[in-house]
């Protein structure tokens, strides 16, 4: 039965999945390109810049696949109203493992892009004395990133639209009683609060923040 | 109700009072009712100015003093438990910097204007004062700031124009000394990387000591300074002399992108090693001397710039670059990769949102 769900999860995401795979193969070699143009003293700021520069696209580039693959394992059960779902003789919790897992196996393609990118990119640069190649660390986190983002997109859609109410009004209440409180004097930051610590260490999307260095000190 | 509105209401209804009845008007009763208005204005003005002293009178608070070491803070009532602990963080580091050189600070007193909500406090009037916010932390890095000020402006004036800025403590030393380890390890120059490699030579010509005419010549070699003037420099300066800028960048004449060089504002090279490394190396060095090396500093005053640095640190200049270079090479950043910590709970995460998405009741 997972190959199955596999292969519709596949058919279903093949062209985002696609090109990610591809995104994620050049941007390793894209961040060091500018770098094997200059020469002496100036090679080591180039790169860490340049390196530095590329490197945001790594946590827009996972999050958006995760986005989208998690979105994709749920959308025709939701065209379909579940009825599929319903006829096999699986329970429910079975049913959403097999497509958590067909996403979390298709997902690895687009990491594994990163890490072979990485890979041929440090060997085709001379890295100057003191800078260190981690493509090895960069695909992990990456995969980590990737995880996270899929698992978090994948319950969302997972969800009933009762649960999503729930959440946006959770939301919309947290934005309300900032604008009441700061309004009558008070300074409280709730949805500063809320980002941060949804960001923060140990918050869920910590792994997408800081910097994604190919290349470093 | 605020000045400018009872202005307003005052000369609106000034206004309307003397306005007739809607009709054409003549220019001279234009500008008879301009003369009225002007004269409520004047009226209205009469009134709001000792308003606005008595406010102004309010804002004003009776003084009341916080003391830590040689730090004498004159603050508002409100403010005084946090102006004695900010004044007691705040002497704790310009100690460790200043040593007993800080004691002076004892001649000078300080006054704490509150930013929010604007107050000033009734102080000497040769008192420094320091805007700041109702919070010990910030009360601190103010003072501190303030503090760092008055005792810097007693260093040579030579070494002051060399380091750029003050002396201020800072609370996260680390920062900079990582900071100087990328700029040591990046800075496109010769000579920061032989000081990287271990040559106190390098080390010295990074930092320009002693300070010479041309420090560009000690920094970069002809291809640095080339591409110098093609990225940094290339502006309206180089426009005036486009042969030279020509020479330099096109015909790769060295002798042309000195001469373009010459031209420049010094501060507009960019040093290999700038200011904050630059304060940094002073601050190390004071560190190094322990608590009386500011006022040997000070002492040495008029000598050359490297032999100031050996009188503070109590050491030759190249074992005091000896010891900051190990102290940055250590200082070393850890590269973003990924810790074990942070990979454990974005595992974590991922399962418990996984488990939420398996505990869905989409379908009962």
């Amino acid at each position: 039965m997972f190959r199955a769900i596999l292969y519709t999860q596949w058919k279903w995401s093949r062209f985002p999945l696609l090109l990610g795979v591809l995104a994620g193969f050049a941007l390793p070699l894209l961040s060091v390109q500018r770098v094997s143009s200059v020469t002496g003293y100036w090679q080591t700021r180039t790169m860490l810049a340049s390196v530095q520069a590329w490197g945001i696209l790594y946590p827009i580039l996972g999050a958006s696949l995760a986005l989208l693959v998690g979105a994709l394992a749920w959308a025709a059960d939701h065209r379909g109203r579940h009825v599929y779902a319903l006829s096999l003789p699986v329970p429910r919790w079975h049913y959403a493992l097999l497509r958590f897992g067909a996403g979390v196996v298709l997902l690895a393609a687009p990491v594994m892009a990163v890490w072979i990118g990485g890979i041929l990119a440090t060997a085709t640069v001379t890295i100057p004395t003191g800078l260190h190649a981690y493509p090895t660390m960069l695909a992990a986190r990456f995969a980590l990133a990737v995880f996270v983002t899929y698992a978090l997109f994948f319950a969302i859609s997972a969800g009933t639209v009762r649960m999503a109410g729930y959440v946006l009004g959770a939301l919309a209440t947290v934005l309300v009683v900032e604008v009441i409180t700061n309004a009558a004097g008070a300074h409280v930051s709730l949805l500063e609060n809320l980002l941060l610590a949804l960001v923060v260490w140990p918050g869920p999307l910590d792994v997408l923040t800081g910097r994604w260095m190919l290349i470093d000190v | 109700m605020s000045d400018v509105r009872r202005l307003a209401l005052v000369a609106l209804a000034a206004g309307l009072a003397a306005a007739p009845a809607v009709r054409a008007q003549t220019v001279s009763e234009l500008r008879e009712r301009v003369r009225r208005l002007e004269q409520a204005y004047f009226a209205a003005q009469a009134v709001a100015a000792p308003a606005d002293s008595a406010a102004r009178q309010s804002n004003f608070v009776p003084r009341d003093s916080a003391t830590a070491g040689g730090l004498h803070v004159f603050a508002p009532r409100i403010a005084v438990a946090n102006a004695r602990e900010g004044a007691e963080r705040a002497w704790s580091m310009l100690q460790s910097i200043f040593g007993t050189e800080a004691g002076i600070l004892a001649n000078t007193d300080f006054a704490l204007q509150l930013e929010r909500p604007s107050q000033v406090v009734a102080a000497p009037r040769e008192a420094r004062r320091f805007i700041a916010d109702n919070s010990a932390a910030d009360i601190a890095n103010r003072l501190v700031w303030e503090a760092s000020q008055i005792l810097s402006a007693r260093l040579d004036r030579r070494l002051y124009i060399w380091m750029g800025g003050a002396i201020v403590p800072d609370p996260h030393p680390g920062w900079l000394l990582r900071a100087t380890y990328i700029d040591l390890l990046s800075a496109p120059s010769p000579a920061a990387r032989r000081c990287y490699l271990g040559a106190l030579d390098g080390c010295r010509d990074a930092f320009d000591l002693p300070p010479t005419a041309e420090s560009f010549r000690r920094w970069y070699g002809p291809a640095e300074r080339r591409l110098i003037v093609q990225e940094i420099i290339a502006g309206e300066d180089i426009q005036l002399v486009p042969e030279l800028y020509r020479d330099c960048v096109t015909r790769g004449d060295d002798s042309a992108c000195v001469r373009l060089l010459q031209r420049t504002a010094e501060s507009a090279i960019p040093a290999p090693l700038g200011r904050p490394m630059r304060i940094g190396l002073v601050q190390f060095a004071l560190e190094v001397g322990g608590p009386g090396a500011f006022h040997r500093l000070t002492a040495a005053a008029g000598r050359p710039v490297d032999a100031q640095f050996a009188a503070a640190a109590d050491m030759p200049l190249d074992s005091l670059l000896a010891v900051w270079r190990g102290r940055v090479l250590a200082a070393r950043p850890e590269p973003v990769t990924l810790e074990s910590k942070g990979a454990w709970v974005a595992l974590s995460w991922g399962v418990i949102f996984g488990l939420l998405a398996l505990r869905s009741t989409r379908w009962r």
